[in-house]
């Protein structure tokens, strides 16, 4: 399956880019061929618009050259500040609600329900989420919060995070005698697991 | 009211704030530094505004002058700042590199607070003092304080890598005064990177209180601590890393599922993503003796922050017999931890939470990281070492004004 990822990506290693990648890290250890789409190229492989109208005219565009294109909701929304916060809010939740009901290839992607810009809730936000026909969420707690905001449960998918094996972070501190030897095998173990999740 | 004239000579020490629940490394050094001085029999007075909190600036002290302790304590009527959005704009394009002309940067220094009777109090009573010492670099207090005298003036910068260091403006308190005081070494190399500095600079450092005792288990009963936990203490800003805590701790506990908590204590919004309502835990603003034992309870203390000039709190951490967990992206911390070997670091969240299972997989290693910690702050950040260098510096600045 060939997906599109839309979202910020790194640099800079902001908080929305590590959680684009980690939805890149969940659809690629799923057996998707990925490609992403963030506001700049630098680490991803094409460029354009993600956020506000604009982003969505993106989304609109590229949908129907991929089997799916997931969007991370807070890289679509623009940060709403200023007398203008509202009338954006409004316009983007609009736009966006059209467009996900007309492609219903699209998914969102809530990493992070509490990082949603401009909030969960409101009328607007019952819009977006009504609009959505799949919203992947990590958490039984964001589903509840989506729910909670007007989404229909049965839209709503929890996908696990990637995890480690629980207790293997306790094993192979023997040789950390020292300083030293624990910053030596912190760089070793985290360049390891940063390998593994990446090659994944 | 004035303390009688000592042998010693008059002081002034000048600070935004003052106070034991006033939040903030350079405040707490200039507060103890002033008391301790008065101790060794110099005739301080401590010129403050009425404000306690950072963010608002509300004048919440009554103005005047009171005794506290061998200081007189002179408080006086901060003037809110009315070109907030201006300031805002101004920092905004500071952060994009842009250098403001002169006049933006005025403005940008109004823009937060003045306090015209302070500086009105300096400028009448200058003579009166030996030397005035003020800090930190980038406040009305100091930026204009230095004016009055350069020739007697002392400038704790606490200077940080940040925009802000960048202003020609507040280069100037830098190259005027008569002596810089650092509180470490990479804090003086970052001056030199910055701007020209006046002649007479030294790195006196500051101190740290030790306790006599830490109450661990009255400390975990007291606020319902039933799991290990790391510590965070300070001002809950994304300027001092608080933010990016909560990302690399989240990606720690959901990824390795390590059994730790994150316990904060201080000033600032915590914001706790609500995934991690039970995991982060805020006990709120402690006194000095609680937070002591907050410390001495946790399994490490984590310092997210790369805007540090000495970094009080990781000195707090060794001296209860905590490990220190610390980006090392802060020139500061990174110097202290690597010439102490009292912590591990991390650059990344993979490296932030192979930090954190190093810290509960091997405790007594970890232990001994700390006690490092402690015999190093014990060499080099003694209250008594620190004061023999300020009155040094003092006593070289009085030869070369006679």
């Amino acid at each position: 399956m060939r997906v599109l990822v839309i979202g910020q990506y790194p640099p800079p290693l902001t908080a929305e880019a590590r959680r684009t990648m980690a939805a890149v890290r969940g659809l690629a250890a799923s057996g998707a061929r990925v490609e992403v789409l963030a506001q700049f190229r630098s680490a991803a492989q094409h460029r354009g618009h993600i956020d506000g109208p604009r982003g969505a005219w993106t989304v609109w565009r590229r949908a129907h050259s991929y089997d799916a294109v997931f969007v991370l909701v807070d890289s679509m929304l623009r940060r709403p500040i200023g007398r203008l916060a509202r009338l954006t809010r409004l316009v983007d939740c609009l736009v966006w609600a059209l467009v996900l009901r007309a492609s219903p290839r699209v998914r969102l992607v809530v990493a992070d329900v509490d990082a949603i810009p401009g909030s969960i809730g409101g009328r607007t936000g019952a819009l977006l989420w009504n609009s959505a026909d799949r919203i992947i969420v990590t958490k039984e707690y964001a589903k509840q919060s989506l729910v909670d905001a007007g989404a229909l449960a049965e839209r709503i998918e929890i996908t696990e995070p990637h995890a480690e094996p629980p207790g293997r972070w306790r094993e192979g501190w023997q040789t950390a005698s020292d300083q030293a030897h624990a910053m030596d095998l912190i760089h070793k173990r985290a360049a390891h697991d940063r390998r593994a999740a990446r090659d994944s | 009211m004035h303390l009688s004239d000592t042998a010693r000579g008059q002081l002034a020490f000048v600070s935004p704030r003052y106070g034991l629940d006033v939040v903030g490394g350079s405040e707490a050094v200039m507060r103890e530094a002033a008391h301790r001085l008065a101790q060794r029999g110099w005739s301080v007075d401590f010129l403050t505004t009425c404000a306690r909190d950072h963010y608002t600036w509300r004048n919440e002290y009554s103005p005047g002058a009171t005794e506290i302790d061998g200081i007189i304590l002179r408080r006086f009527e901060v003037v809110p700042g009315t070109a907030a959005r201006a300031r805002a704009h101004i920092e905004a394009r500071l952060v994009e590199g842009e250098r403001p002309t002169m006049s933006e940067q005025l403005l940008w220094l109004d823009g937060l607070f003045r306090v015209p009777d302070l500086f009105q109090h300096l400028v009448v009573n200058a003579d009166r003092y030996d030397a005035i010492i003020l800090s930190p670099y980038l406040f009305w207090t100091t930026v204009v304080g230095a004016t009055v005298a350069p020739e007697r003036t002392i400038v704790m910068p606490c200077l940080h890598d940040e925009p802000y260091a960048q202003l020609d403006l507040l280069h100037r308190v830098l190259a005027e005064p008569a002596c810089l005081w650092f509180l470490t070494e990479p804090e003086h190399e970052l001056a030199h990177r910055i701007a020209p500095l006046t002649n007479r600079h030294i790195v006196t450092g500051a101190g740290v209180i030790e306790r006599e005792s830490y109450d661990v288990e009255g400390f975990r009963d007291r606020h319902g601590l039933t799991r290990p936990y790391v510590f965070f203490a300070g001002r809950r800003e994304g300027g001092k890393g608080w933010t990016s805590l909560l990302d690399t701790y989240r990606f720690a506990i959901e990824t390795y599922g390590i059994p730790v908590d994150l316990v904060t204590s201080g000033v600032g919004p915590v914001n706790v993503p609500g995934d991690l309502f039970d995991r982060v835990i805020d006990v709120g603003f402690l006194d000095d003796k609680e937070v002591a034992d907050a410390f001495a309870a946790a399994v490490a203390y984590v310092q997210p922050s790369t805007n540090e000039s000495f970094s009080r709190t990781i000195m707090e951490s060794w001296l209860a017999g905590t490990p220190v967990i610390a980006t090392t992206h802060s020139d500061v911390v990174r110097w202290h931890i690597e010439r102490s070997g009292g912590g591990v670091m991390y650059g990344d969240e993979y490296e932030f939470a192979q930090c954190l299972a190093f810290v509960m997989a091997a405790p007594e290693t970890a232990h001994d990281l700390a006690a490092a910690g402690r015999r190093y702050v014990l060499e080099h950040y003694r209250w008594d070492v620190v004061i023999d260098k300020m009155e040094a510096g003092l006593r070289e600045l009085a030869c070369a004004s006679s």
